[in-house]
């Protein structure tokens, strides 16, 4: 028992010293307990978000096999009009985006002056469930650059948020380029009448565009989605494409029809493409939130036992060097 | 032995795979129909021999080398004559045809059922509730909407009844 030490004096008295180092770690065993709960409670409720998006995935990507033709058709017709040179689909590498704005409407490249008062059209197919990554902000941050790039056109330029979170991102810089924004998105999988509802909410706001994209995270596979963009056009734009004279001639009213019913088949086929992205995106997160509260268990785990070890240890230090000293 | 079976595998399976892309490919002077809708695809870039669309202007066919043409859907029966003969017959609610230049035809439509789904019951039910409403409706914008309602509920009827 000799070879004790003796701690340090300090400023209270040897025994209160002892004291307060013991509650201090009977309080911090505490701590660690009630820490190692809560992380426990998180990782149940990651894993079952997991899950819930897991079984919302495959019947959002089983849905999303059914809608693509929806998207393969009006591209399919701007290709053969001629209404989108090169490539539809502008995918937002970086590179892609300061070399070129995404897909200029063939019309307006002669006259410099013309292209920068043109009325665009933003569409940001988001939801109003978070906790997915970047899925949400990825469209968010492009549309906030693609607007502050074309700052000249100022207040021309429209904004359509389809769900809260693109509109709670991007209401608060572009608050007077708002048009429309749709809530209760991404709560059940959407349906092709939301998207003519959100169609028909456009249409009526009266605001005409001359060049309008969508911007949407495309699908691949379970761990991979892009952020696209597809063009839209109204029916004076259809018109006056390259190719239109190939095409037999089209009543006017029905032409107007077919371009407001293919701006509602591409919104269906964004929200389809953005809800598979947005569950396979929770998916990964939540597995990575999940694997992440694993390991802080294990940490505290250990952090816990260590603790109540040393103060085990203490307690029997003291109570032997206690009846030592009586000796 | 065993390297013998695996490279006839190998090889079966690729003269599969080139016959299918060959099948799926359509040549030139084919039509390639693309038909979906919100809640099935019928036909995903397949090659048939004639389509008869109902369209605002009228019904009118397609077949290959169609002048490239824009048009929309009217309530009513969409017949797809196949390649090897078959009519299928599909009832559609709205939505757009597009024929393109290469000849491909993108058929695409809100709601779209077979013919043999139909139910003449239920169809009758629902003439009569869109005609209800039609009457009651009171504001314009109900109005085009409740006749909307019974102009589709009165091609069920009919292409049901048929």
């Amino acid at each position: 028992m000799a070879s004790l030490k003796k701690p340090s004096p300090c400023r209270w008295g040897d025994l209160d010293y002892k004291t307060t180092q013991l509650n201090f770690k009977m309080v911090q065993l505490k701590q660690v307990s009630l820490r190692l709960k809560s992380i426990k409670n998180i990782q149940k409720i990651t894993k079952t978000m997991k899950m819930v998006s897991a079984s919302k995935f495959t019947r959002a990507e089983r849905e999303l096999q059914a809608a693509r033709p929806f998207g393969y058709g009006p591209r399919k017709f701007y290709e053969s009009s001629q209404l989108v040179k090169g490539d539809v689909d502008k995918k937002s590498g970086d590179k892609a985006a300061k070399d070129s704005p995404p897909s200029e409407p063939v019309k307006d490249k002669p006259d410099e002056k013309d292209a920068k008062a043109l009325k665009r059209l933003y569409i940001a197919v988001t939801s109003d469930r978070g906790l997915c990554g970047g899925v949400h902000s990825g469209v968010a941050r492009r549309i906030r650059r693609d607007l502050t790039a074309r700052k000249a056109e100022g207040p021309s330029s429209k904004v359509v948020c389809i769900g809260d979170k693109s509109r709670a991102m991007l209401r608060r810089i572009f608050a007077p380029n708002m048009l429309v924004s749709v809530k209760d998105i991404g709560r059940i999988a959407p349906v092709f009448a939301d998207a003519s509802m959100i169609a028909a909410a456009i249409a009526e706001s009266g605001y005409i565009y001359e060049f309008g994209e969508i911007y949407y995270n495309k699908y691949f596979t379970p761990v991979k989605y892009e952020l696209t963009t597809i063009p839209v056009f109204d029916k004076v734009r259809m018109e006056s494409a390259p190719n239109m004279n190939a095409f037999d001639d089209v009543e006017d009213d029905q032409l107007e029809c077919y371009a407001e019913w293919t701006v509602a088949a591409l919104l269906y086929y964004a929200m389809k493409e953005s809800a598979a992205s947005e569950q396979s995106a929770r998916m990964a997160a939540m597995d990575n939130a999940t694997k992440n509260a694993a390991e802080m268990i294990r940490k505290l785990t250990l952090l816990f036992n260590r603790t109540r070890q040393a103060v085990i240890t203490r307690e029997l230090i003291e109570i032997i060097s206690g009846a030592a000293a009586l000796k | 032995m065993a390297m013998a079976l695996r490279s006839l595998l190998r090889n079966s399976t690729k003269r599969l795979q080139v016959r299918s892309f060959a099948a799926e490919a359509p040549k030139e002077g084919e039509m390639a129909l693309t038909f979906a809708a919100g809640n099935k695809v019928f036909y995903n870039k397949q090659v048939v021999k004639q389509i008869d669309v109902p369209s605002l202007s009228g019904a009118f066919g397609i077949l290959p080398k169609h002048v490239p043409t824009l048009a929309v859907l009217r309530p009513g029966v969409v017949t797809v004559l196949e390649n090897d003969g078959k009519t299928n017959k599909i009832f559609v609610s709205s939505g757009t045809i597009t024929v393109n230049d290469d000849s491909s035809v993108q058929v695409l439509a809100e709601e779209a059922h077979p013919l043999e789904n139909l139910d003449r019951g239920a169809a009758q039910e629902a003439l009569s509730k869109a005609q209800s409403e039609f009457n009651s409706a009171a504001n314009e914008k109900a109005k085009a909407e409740a006749a909307i309602a019974l102009e589709v509920a009165e091609e069920i009827v009919k292409a049901a009844s048929a």
